[in-house]
């Protein structure tokens, strides 16, 4: 799938700038609810760190501005 | 909950390779949930769910910065924190009748009584969302629900190849 998107994303951009690479990041998630953000000490959000990696395919449109289409694989929690 | 994510971000890269992005990302759960529960001290709990209740994909609005290093010809470096909000909700309101079906199956200590159990397969994140609550004087059960939505944000860090100049 990931080969595909590459391939997909080269056979569009062959006339002008563009760039494709793999990215990586760390993550900090949240789960957000209001019966959480209103129960004080009895319950509390607990941020959670997940890593996530991807490819990404940047096309610029003009010298500044260009699209960037991203696949990836990442955790919430 | 582990996803895949898909996003089309406008980016606008200025003189010296800063950059500002913008865009929507659509994010494709994998069907299992793993949850970790903190029941206090050292105390955790960890088990995975399959939660019908729980949306099967999620749409964020997502804005980064950061900056592109050139590192030769060919390759640049790009680094960045990015934020998203899910603007869909992750959990659904349930009937009092699937409430009480799925409450009545939980096995876990009386420490997070609100929490379902493995068996039932159903995360606490819906449980929470429903937001029960029981009158001390009437015992009459009254249930709002309140919406849940995702948030992150990450640092990031890529090498990218020019395809063509």
């Amino acid at each position: 799938m990931i080969l595909s998107f590459f391939l997909l994303f080269v056979s569009l951009n062959a006339v002008s700038q563009s760039f494709v690479g793999l990215k990586g990041a760390g993550n900090n998630t949240w789960m957000l609810n209001q019966h959480i953000s209103d129960s004080g000490e009895k319950l509390d959000y607990k941020a959670s760190y997940a890593a996530s990696f991807g490819i990404e395919g940047l096309h610029m449109l003009t010298d500044q501005c260009g699209v960037a289409l991203y696949l990836g694989l990442s955790s919430i929690k | 909950m582990k996803y895949t994510d898909i996003s089309l971000l406008y980016k606008y890269v200025a003189e010296g390779g800063l950059y500002l992005e913008v865009g929507p990302q659509l994010s494709l759960r994998h069907e299992i949930i793993e949850e970790t529960i903190d029941l206090g001290g050292e105390m955790e709990e960890n088990y995975e769910a399959v939660d019908q209740y729980i949306a099967d994909n999620t749409i964020f609005a997502v804005f980064g910065l950061g900056t592109f290093v050139t590192l030769n010809e060919n390759f640049k470096l790009g680094m960045g924190v990015k934020f998203g909000y899910g603007l869909t909700d992750l959990t659904q309101e349930l009937t009092e009748s699937q409430y009480d079906n799925i409450a009545s199956n939980n096995n876990l200590p009386n420490v997070f009584p609100d929490h379902p159990s493995r068996d039932n397969g159903v995360s606490s994140y819906t449980f929470l969302a429903q937001g029960e609550d029981i009158d001390d004087q009437t015992f009459e059960r009254n249930f709002d629900y309140q919406s849940t939505h995702q948030a992150f944000a990450n640092f990031n860090i890529g090498l990218f190849y020019t395809i063509r100049n």
